[in-house]
């Protein structure tokens, strides 16, 4: 039996080392962390609850239940991509490690402050990665960053002491405290799910609070852009599904749907407005990051509709199931189409010196390989049958129509506005004439080769998704992934 | 040894007044900065390890001398223990500043502070507190002198001035106490209501000035940036501490008061740290910076008041230790820090980390453990001073700390922006000396911030019974 606290023993060892050594083996060490980190999610069989005795306050419960299942292997997965795809200097291979760590105790920990201190952990390397390497207005961006998504995390922490006090508990452990929630006054109830939906939204993020996002990822540096669009945003809808989800239903506000409704209408909201920016912004990376809202936005109508209809009794299993589940692996599916998507903008960065769309136009002429891989990646993110993204919408499409009904035209028009303001940014920058003030461009062919890994696996998802939940037998386990 | 009865439990502030002594018999001998440094940090040193071993016999029954005016517990030695260890970081920085050609003169003035230091916190006798906190108060004004440059003349002045005026409230106050309650031993209920509440309000002005609370803090700025870097260091630090532990005994005593207390200082709280941290973001000289984040965080740490008289005080009293020791690690610790520049703008910061790694590390940490991140002392004091204050359930200790925590988030701005010199900034500035003191207080605050049970489970073992006298209800 592969136990929690080896592996965190395993990756701080391995982390050490990389910072001793400070050199080109750094990059090497990103990888076996990745690998120990996928080994160990296999040998638990997905589904293990480690329960070691309690330190004072603190309860040292640590649980792989099916959502952090999937998202350590996420987790995994992307660590061997940057590491095969990025030559980053040792420093940055460090501070990669360190947010890997800090996420693996966040996407397992079943103790509330333990789940604030990785929440805040992550804020650091991401900090420095985004200061240190970042671009032009780097220090406007790592500000905004940290302050914004530190914002929430302070409120979500006095959810936490409210529960506390409010329920008279002992430990900070989740399970306890969130089956007490409806013992407690009304209007702590409503400051507890305030804490953690604004945390949550913040760090997804939706709409209203959307706007620290385009600016983390367009200063970011490439590889940073890849880490944070792909695991930062998870920890939010992970927060959402495992977190939000169950406090809400214990609360006494789960007799009526008011909540779920505002949920769903701001995920339709983030869409749709993600999508009408997407289409004016001239830079690439800008615009895949609305993308990236857009795609989370599919989370959050998830998230609320699967809300409505438990609160509602419709007694509709499947189309719970298919929220759920939906937006499970839609998480998956988004991890990896953008962190190809943003590796391969750099691709073409690196290549024709500009990241604007309307300074490129006809690369297909001249780079083949490469606007092969784009119009994959984006077909991908469009969601064409047949590629992965197209499993996680349509699972979510379906279960929200039993839910939205006739409204779900507007979930439609946001996947048609996604669609188009792909298709444009592909006329625009790779068909049509060639422009020839790009003069003679040439990609890196070992960057395209890499790109060949996470396509692989947008396909084998998207044709055979029973893959990744075969594994899980979900048959056996939980509803909502929770073990008990 | 003599055999002093019940004054035998002294002994720990005895040997302050001692090493002062000895301090001055030296300097007849030899003025060499280096053995007077050793001599006040032995001393130093010798209380702080007497203080904790007399703590252990102290913690189940504390003992009373003077007829209640002195009040030896576990609470006391506690907090003494938390100011005696940044005053051991201010003494080991001497070496550096303040410039002075009679290193025995100022070693043995500061000795003699740090005993009075011992004497105040574990007064409740006003008469016994106003002497104790006069005997700080007048060393620290000569220390704030000591030194070559004009700028540490102007901060004594003004802190002398401003002592002067708040000694004259704090007498008025303590007129009035009498007055009203025909006693100056604290916790004695009121004959007259309204005098008593005047007492109270003279009280909190008085010693708000010397706590750099919010309307009261304009000479903290001044006095903090030009006074030199180890004096400033023990100001903020350790003589703040002191402040706080006096007031607690007075406040928390006083039950009749109650219900204005803590409109009174949740007000302060508020003011104290939005106005702190709203005026240190324009700060460009970093000492300056952290003396306006010095006044933040006497706002954060005045939250402690809302808990009177319920039954959080033990967790608040906990956790104020906790806090005091974090703030006296971090605060005393950066301001030591400044001793490794030459100046002290922002710009002499930026591309440190290029240049002097260790001190750019250090730094940060400090940094980011005042700005309360998780796994830092920082953090485990505000958490734990949060929690208490929380835990007293009431709509007020709500507001109070949604704004403390809204505020720590506002306060990484201008923290954060240190970091952000230190780490990507490019420029030519010198770089920094290393500086011991500044790496040592980093590694024990992620110490402490990582193993910070330790560190509680120590303060509620020390304080099975808080003294009956303070704390209203226990």
């Amino acid at each position: 039996m592969f136990e929690i606290n080896y592996l965190l023993l395993v990756l701080v060892i391995i982390m050490l080392l990389s910072v001793v050594a400070r050199r080109g083996i750094a990059r090497i060490m990103t990888a076996l962390l990745s690998l120990v980190i996928f080994a160990f999610v296999l040998m638990n069989n997905m589904n293990y609850t480690f329960n070691y005795s309690n330190i004072g306050i603190l309860s040292l419960v640590f649980q792989l239940n099916f959502v952090s299942s999937i998202l350590l292997l996420l987790l995994s997965f992307v660590g061997i991509y940057i590491s095969i795809r990025f030559k980053a200097t040792p420093g940055f291979q460090i501070l990669t490690q360190f947010l890997m760590i800090s996420l693996v105790g966040l996407f397992t920990t079943r103790d509330f402050i333990i789940f604030y201190i990785f929440w805040e952990m992550v804020l650091i390397p991401t900090f420095f990665m985004i200061g240190m390497w970042g671009g032009k207005n780097k220090d406007y961006a790592a500000m905004k960053f940290f302050i914004y998504t530190h914002v929430g995390s302070v409120f979500m922490l006095l959810g936490i002491f409210t529960m506390y006090f409010q329920e008279g508990a002992s430990t900070f452990n989740m399970n306890s405290l969130i089956s007490g929630l409806n013992n407690i006054p009304e209007v702590y109830q409503a400051f507890v799910l305030f804490g953690f939906i604004f945390a949550f939204l913040i760090k997804l993020p939706s709409v209203p609070f959307h706007s620290w996002l385009p600016d983390t990822y367009v200063e970011s540096p490439s590889e940073g852009t890849v880490l944070i669009s792909s695991l930062l945003s998870k920890m939010g809808a992970f927060g959402l599904l495992i977190l939000f989800i169950p406090l809400y239903l214990n609360s006494t506000f789960s007799n009526s749907p008011v909540i779920a409704e505002i949920i769903i209408a701001l995920g339709i909201f983030s869409l749709l407005y993600s999508s009408f920016v997407a289409l004016y912004q001239n830079d690439m990376k800008r615009m895949m990051s609305y993308a990236s809202v857009g795609h989370m936005a599919f989370i959050t109508i998830a998230v609320g509709g699967f809300l409505y209809l438990v609160t509602t009794n419709s007694s509709d299993i499947i189309a719970e199931k298919l929220l759920f589940y939906g937006a499970v692996f839609q998480l998956i599916s988004h991890g990896i189409i953008i962190s190809m998507i943003f590796s391969l903008v750099d691709t073409t960065e690196k290549a024709t010196g500009t990241r604007l769309i309307s300074s490129m136009g006809g690369i297909a002429r001249k780079l083949p390989g490469l606007s092969f891989l784009i119009l994959a990646a984006f077909l991908a993110s469009v969601a064409i049958p047949g590629f992965s993204g197209f499993v996680g919408e349509i699972s979510i499409l379906l279960g929200s129509y039993a839910v939205l009904k006739y409204y779900l035209v507007l979930v439609l028009l946001g996947v048609v506005l996604t669609a188009s303001y792909h298709m444009f940014a592909l006329q625009r920058s790779i068909f049509g004439p060639y422009n020839e003030y790009l003069g003679d461009i040439k990609a890196n062919k070992n960057e395209l080769y890499a790109a060949i890994l996470p396509l692989a696996l947008i396909f084998i998802l998207g044709i055979y998704p029973a893959i990744l939940f075969g594994f899980f037998n979900l048959a056996n386990l939980p509803f909502m992934g929770v073990l008990p | 040894m003599f055999d002093l009865g019940v004054y035998n439990n002294l002994w720990n502030i005895y040997v302050l007044f001692i090493g002062a002594f000895i301090s001055l018999l030296i300097s007849f001998f030899s003025e060499n900065k280096y053995i007077h440094i050793a001599v006040g940090a032995i001393f130093s040193l010798i209380a702080l390890i007497m203080t904790l071993f007399a703590g252990l016999y102290l913690r189940t029954s504390y003992i009373t001398i003077a007829s209640d005016s002195l009040i030896m517990s576990g609470y006391s030695s506690l907090l003494f223990a938390a100011i005696l260890v940044p005053a051991i970081m201010s003494v080991l920085a001497m070496t550096r500043t303040p410039e002075t050609n009679k290193p025995g003169l100022l070693v043995s003035i500061f000795l003699i502070s740090l005993g009075f230091m011992g004497l105040a916190v574990s007064s409740y006798n006003l008469l016994f507190i106003f002497l104790a906190f006069e005997g700080v108060s007048i060393p620290t004004y000569v220390i704030t002198a000591f030194g070559k440059n004009d700028s540490e003349l102007e901060a004594a002045v003004k802190y002398f001035i401003i002592g002067a005026f708040s000694t004259g409230l704090i007498i008025f106050g303590i007129s009035a106490y009498y007055i009203s309650t025909g006693s100056l031993n604290l916790g004695t209920s009121p004959v007259f209501g309204n005098m008593y509440i005047l007492a109270m309000g003279l009280l909190i002005f008085g010693f708000g000035f010397k706590l750099a609370i919010f309307p009261l803090h304009g000479w903290a700025i001044d006095t903090y940036t030009g006074a030199s870097n180890a004096i400033s260091s023990l100001l903020s630090t350790s003589s703040k501490i002191m402040t706080l532990a006096v007031m607690i005994n007075i406040f928390l005593s006083s039950a009749y008061f109650f219900g204005y207390l803590k409109i009174i200082f949740a007000i302060i709280a508020i003011f104290t740290m939005t106005f702190g941290n709203l005026v240190a973001i324009s700060q460009k000289n970093v000492k300056r910076m952290l003396a306006y984040s010095s006044v933040a965080q006497a706002g954060y740490l005045s939250t402690v008041f809302l808990v009177a008289g319920t039954g959080a005080i033990k967790l608040a009293m906990i956790s104020i230790f906790m806090y005091a020791l974090a703030y006296g690690l971090m605060k005393g610790g950066s301001f030591i820090g400044m001793n490794s520049l030459k100046n002290y703008d922002i710009d002499e910061f930026s591309g440190q980390w290029k240049k002097n790694p260790v001190f750019a590390v250090s730094f940060s940490i400090l940094l980011l453990s005042l700005a309360g991140f998780p796994g830092t002392l920082g953090f485990i004091g505000k958490y734990f001073l949060f929690l208490s204050v929380l835990s007293t359930g009431t709509s007020l200790a709500y507001i109070v700390v949604i704004f403390a925590v809204l505020n720590s988030v506002l306060s990484f701005y201008y923290y954060g922006r240190v970091i952000m010199y230190m780490f990507w900034k490019k420029s030519d500035s010198v770089p920094a000396k290393n500086n011991s003191i500044l790496t040592a207080a980093a590694i024990l605050t992620v110490l402490f911030g990582i193993i910070y049970f330790l560190l509680y489970y120590y303060g509620s073992y020390m304080m099975v019974h808080l003294p009956s006298l303070i704390m209203g209800v226990i």
